[in-house]
């Protein structure tokens, strides 16, 4: 188990995702930027460094300036509290855990478009909702249009 | 490509008499489709919408009149703001269900007590207004020949 996983595991109240990343990848925490901790904030615990993700995020390789094979080690090396790491090609995904199911009411004629939105868009329908609503919550405006 | 493309039936529908012709402007300016059907007029809609009487160009007394004349099929009308809006809202008879983390589910009731809206209500706006304009930017690329 990683130095930190432990720790953060008997902390884990099974709420917010939790991102535990080793201390050699501190020039990779460097790069993880999010002034306003919308997404998510970073702490330096000392043996490691926590990242508390509020919804899900993808990080580019480029952009934390990896080649693809240190992108893999880092890949591995992270350990995840309360979600899923997933990973492409180009990037690194995290996925926090859903447990509650929200329901709604629609029309026959809102649904027929949310079905057409959501296939122009190629994601599930689940998806399309909740990238609608997250994109809506999280618009720096605090909840205007994206 | 017209809304009536994106399904066949279910419409929200709104008639009422033709001597309330001057309302129809309100109507086609949202784009909805507008039919003529002998002593009435029909509007359809995908959606719920609402229609204050500055937009109808009517009196207090005569939007209450206009109130009044309205047919609603698979739907509801109320007077709403002292009698100054009417809120039309369609049967919404579909269960549809998507999965969230407690943290996102606090975020999404946040935001909707900052829109003064429960959290259906919220949800439905955010992926209607995001379904519509999808709607609208493919329409336009139809028509310009760009798909």
């Amino acid at each position: 188990m990683l130095n930190g996983e432990k720790s953060v595991r008997q902390k884990f109240s099974g709420d917010n995702m939790i991102v535990v990343i080793p201390p050699e990848y501190a020039d990779v925490v460097a790069k993880l930027h999010d002034p306003s901790k919308r997404f998510f904030h970073i702490k330096n615990c000392g043996d490691h460094f926590e990242m508390e993700v509020k919804t899900s995020l993808s990080f580019n390789r480029v952009a934390l300036g990896l080649t693809r094979k240190r992108l893999g080690s880092f890949f591995s090396d992270i350990k995840v509290v309360g979600g899923v790491k997933k990973k492409s090609r180009e990037h690194i995904i995290f996925e926090p855990k859903r447990p509650l199911t929200v329901t709604i009411r629609f029309s026959n004629t809102e649904l027929s478009l949310i079905k057409e939105a959501a296939r122009k868009n190629a994601v599930t329908l689940s998806d399309f909702i909740r990238s609608c609503v997250l994109d809506k919550v999280f618009a720096p405006e605090g909840g205007g249009a994206t | 490509m017209k809304i009536t493309d994106i399904a066949e039936e279910g419409f929200l529908k709104v008639s009422f008499p033709k001597k309330y012709v001057a309302v129809l402007k309100a109507f086609r300016e949202r784009g909805f489709p507008i039919y003529d059907e002998g002593d009435f007029y029909s509007v359809l809609s995908p959606t719920s919408y609402a229609i204050s009487s500055t937009q109808a160009g009517l009196s207090p007394s005569e939007f209450l009149e206009f109130y009044k004349a309205l047919k609603v099929l698979n739907g509801f009308k109320k007077l709403e703001e002292e009698n100054r809006i009417i809120h039309f809202r369609p049967k919404r008879p579909l269960k549809l269900s998507f999965k969230v983390s407690a943290p996102e589910r606090r975020l999404i009731e946040f935001a909707a007590r900052q829109h003064l809206l429960d959290v259906s209500d919220y949800i439905r706006m955010c992926v209607i207004d995001n379904a519509i304009e999808a709607f609208i930017t493919a329409s336009k690329q139809k028509e310009t020949g760009l798909v």
